[in-house]
């Protein structure tokens, strides 16, 4: 498990070396010059030049991709254009409001989804099942900023329970949580069902209950274990969207997430910011996915890695 | 497994817990528009919702509108535009005196002004913060005509020899040729007054850990994400304040903006003309909604290399139904108008008819320059300019009746001001405000005589001329000629830009909130706020 890892781990550096490499490349392609957007409305030819040169933009590209590895390796991402703060910084910050947003959505996602996509299966065509599969499909298909806007109005302004915008109290977090969780809860229980009812009809679910083994007991302890691996590749998956930021939720909460931050250094072509956030994107991708392989080793006994492992 | 389930429970009864406790903590204080805005501790509090800015509080370094609307009062400028559009002196004892041949300024301060650090404001904090200016460079051409501009642009220089303190409330700044707007140049934002040894010590930190200037109110934070909150400044030269603290909530969505005013959690919200329909007719809202009406517009913008026939771009402006696009896409809010200069500016002519809309004249004009059968036209609109967009698809319809096919073009910010300095575009949508009661703001980007930050690229002698004889004399009547014929070379002659609409903004304000005030150049005033 350690050299596999190890092997992961040298992997990821290429990844990201290699992401790093063609973010670089995409945004000398893409038109859009940062320094005119910066200098706006008056800029003269000459204020351009000059601000081009303060940011090293006027040196060759190899050099200003050097000069980029360089900073990563000595975590010195640089500064933003527009915001002169610290890319570092900036992510960090960003980082810490996506962490929580993210946590309590996934939380959410999780605990709903799969409660209900049990209770599905064990009720199969039953009118529960029938209700919660429904459920699931208006969770699924409902565009996130909808609900969202939804939630505000109900909870928010109507009720007067929760905060319509912000992220600065624990209270402020639900509604963004539940908007955001939603579409992910739906998809977890869909697929919750589905394995759930692959699991139940195996030789083994049967041979449990022959023993005389109570039906909680086959149900958690057989059923739902082995239901898990397709469960937690999906969740994986949903767990590095939401780490890398929803900018419609953070739009509509005025949420300063890193999908917001990601957005407006695109649009602002803010090149160390904007490598800053790919790279972490990147980096929330890879590291998610490693632990989910991780992950299956333990939830599955006859998976292994490394050394003795089936080829 | 068994703890598998139990983790699981045990979030959902943290969920629940979160959610269940969320009735009771509520402060009912939101929940009715009103009475929120003096605060537990009796001070009065005026909360405006507003759009993270992202960027250093410094108007020298960042020229967004967000950022003024927080800055302005904060730091002030030598002298202040009045509503009238006059100027008046705010940092100075009297207007400054001109001297005969008409390129010197003499300037006395008021005496006693007070920085928020406790600083007496001196002369020479005023020939750093414009010498600051122009080493910010993203405005520094305000200064242009200013003694010594070249040789610090250039770098041979580290100061504006033009300006000098004579002592600490007197100085002079004396220009290399006539140039009438200076004063109200004075009057932006950008030439706002800052105490040298703070802002020097603050460095890079200066518009985001501290901001210090003579203003009414004090920066007292500003977190990126959440609002900027400024309070009371108590030796404030202008006189005692009502207000004890305006507070910026940062709200990205317009659309939860407004559900924040109706909770009662702000008290000021613009309001996006797309939703004015909406708000007009609300019952309770319609009393809360005022409107301004901001000097400029928006505009069609044609590159004279591409459209090189003046016929052609005399077609195009013929073929605007601007009424139509007023009642529709703007729900009547906005007018059209009759010339580029706006209302209220010298050189705007009050007996100039409105643009016409004549789609046959227009076809007959693309016929002799060759596009019988009909023109192609590509309007690049830019995606941050909602209304733009909304204008340009609107034009894509009317213009079929005079044989122009429009295909709309929308791109980023980005993109837009790499097309703008390439010629990458046709023609785009453009709006523009004047930073300064002068035309010479309006006119200045068209003319290439100053800066060529538009993409029309368009050349008239005549008009360089006229742009360069109306900052030579300070004769309004002069002037008012001056700037008519620059005005009717630009857009009824070569048709080089064409006027689209003039809108009216609008927002919404706590009803209990007196003596706000807000101008055509967009600055918010809260000096003679008051919540009753």
């Amino acid at each position: 498990m350690v050299s596999y890892i190890s092997k992961r781990i040298v992997q990821t550096a290429v990844v990201l070396l290699g992401i790093s490499l063609v973010t670089f490349l995409l945004l000398q392609v893409v038109p859009g010059d940062p320094v005119a957007l910066m200098l706006d409305r008056r800029a003269d030819p000459a204020t351009i030049a000059a601000v081009r040169h303060q940011l090293g933009l006027d040196l060759p590209l190899p050099q200003q991709y050097l000069n980029f590895v360089n900073g990563v390796i000595h975590l010195d991402l640089g500064n933003s254009y527009f915001t002169k703060a610290p890319v570092f910084a900036s992510l960090f910050r960003a980082f810490q409001v996506t962490l929580k947003l993210a946590s309590l959505s996934f939380l959410f996602a999780i605990v709903l989804g799969i409660s209900c996509g049990m209770i599905a299966a064990l009720y199969r065509g039953k009118w529960l099942d029938s209700s919660l599969m429904t459920l699931s499909i208006i969770g699924v298909s409902a565009p996130s900023f909808w609900i969202a806007i939804i939630l505000q109005i109900i909870f928010g302004l109507k009720l007067n329970l929760l905060p319509i915008s912000g992220f600065d109290t624990p209270i402020a977090y639900i509604l963004p949580s539940i908007a955001l969780g939603t579409r992910y809860a739906g998809s977890i229980a869909r697929i919750t069902r589905t394995s759930m009812l692959d699991v139940i009809k195996q030789d083994y679910i049967r041979t449990a209950r022959a023993k005389g083994a109570k039906r909680r007991a086959v149900i958690i302890h057989h059923a739902l274990k082995n239901a898990m691996i397709p469960i937690i590749t999906l969740v994986g998956t949903e767990l590095g969207n939401m780490l890398t930021g929803s900018m419609l939720i953070e739009k509509v909460f005025s949420i300063p997430g890193i999908g917001k931050l990601a957005v407006d250094s695109m649009s602002n072509r803010d090149l160390p910011l904007l490598e800053g956030t790919v790279m972490y994107i990147a980096l929330v991708f890879v590291v998610v996915n490693l632990l989910v392989d991780i992950s299956y080793a333990f939830i599955d006994p006859r998976i292994r890695y490394g050394k003795g492992a089936a080829s | 497994m068994k703890k598998v389930l139990q983790g699981l429970l045990s979030a959902g009864l943290i969920v629940g817990l979160l959610a269940g406790c969320a009735g009771g903590s509520q402060p009912a204080s939101t929940s009715s528009a009103g009475a929120a805005s003096a605060a537990a501790d009796g001070a009065k509090t005026i909360r405006i919702a507003a759009v993270d800015p992202q960027v250093p509080l410094d108007m020298q370094q960042c020229t967004y509108s967000i950022v003024m609307r927080i800055t302005d009062n904060v730091a002030e400028s030598l002298v202040t535009c009045q509503k009238d559009g006059t100027l008046a002196p705010l940092l100075l004892e009297e207007m400054p005196k001109l001297s005969d041949d008409k390129k010197t300024y003499s300037f006395t301060l008021k005496s006693g002004v007070k920085f928020h650090d406790g600083t007496t404001l001196t002369s020479s904090d005023v020939k750093y913060s414009l010498e600051r200016l122009v080493k910010e460079q993203s405005m520094a051409s305000l200064m242009k005509y200013v003694v010594g501009y070249d040789a610090m642009e250039d770098g041979s220089a580290s100061e504006l020899s033009g300006i000098k303190a004579v002592d600490d409330t007197h100085f002079t700044i004396t220009l290399s040729q006539v140039y009438s707007p200076f004063v109200s140049v004075l009057s932006t934002p950008y030439a706002a007054i800052y105490p040298k040894a703070a802002c020097e010590a603050a460095g890079k930190d200066w518009g985001v850990k501290t901001l210090i200037g003579t203003g009414p109110f004090k920066l007292d934070s500003y977190t990126a994400g959440t609002g900027a909150e400024l309070s009371k400044f108590s030796d404030y030269h202008g006189g005692d304040l009502k207000i004890d603290k305006v507070s910026y909530k940062f709200i990205e969505d317009p659309n939860t903006q407004v559900l924040e005013y109706q909770k009662g959690n702000v008290d000021f919200v613009d309001l996006d003309n797309s939703l004015y329909p909406v708000y007009s007719t609300n019952a309770t809202l319609k009393d809360q909604m005022h409107s301004y009406q901001q000097a400029g517009g928006y505009y069609f913008n044609f590159n004279v290399k591409t459209i090189k026939d003046p016929k052609v771009r005399e077609a195009v402006s013929l073929a605007i139904d601007r009424k139509s696009i007023c009642d529709s896409v703007l729900h009547g809010t906005a007018s059209v108008p009759t010339s580029f200069i706006p209302s209220g500016l010298i050189g705007h002519d009050p007996d100039a008819q409105p643009f016409a809309y004549d789609p046959e004249k227009a076809k007959s004009l693309l016929a002799e320059a060759g596009y019988a059968n009909g023109f192609d036209l590509r309007v690049t609109v830019n995606t941050k300019l909602s209304l733009g967009k909304s204008i340009a698809t609107a034009f894509q319809q009317e213009a079929k009746a005079a044989g122009i096919n429009v295909t709309v073009e929308p791109v980023d910010s980005a993109a837009w001001s790499d097309m703008k300095k390439n010629g990458g575009m046709e023609c785009s949508i453009s709006n523009w405000y004047v930073d300064y009661n002068d035309p010479d703001s309006m006119l200045y980007p068209i003319s290439d005589s100053r800066t060529d930050t538009v993409s029309s690229f368009w050349h008239n002698d005549k008009f360089k001329q006229l742009m360069n004889d109306g900052i030579d004399t300070d004769d309004t009547a002069v002037r008012q000629k001056i700037y008519e014929q620059a005005e009717t070379i630009l857009t009824r002659q070569d048709y080089a830009i064409a006027p689209l609409i003039n809108e009216t903004k609008f927002y919404l304000l706590n009803s209990k909130v007196t003596g706000f005030e807000i101008d055509s150049t967009d600055r918010m005033n809260f000096t003679k706020a008051d919540i009753q």
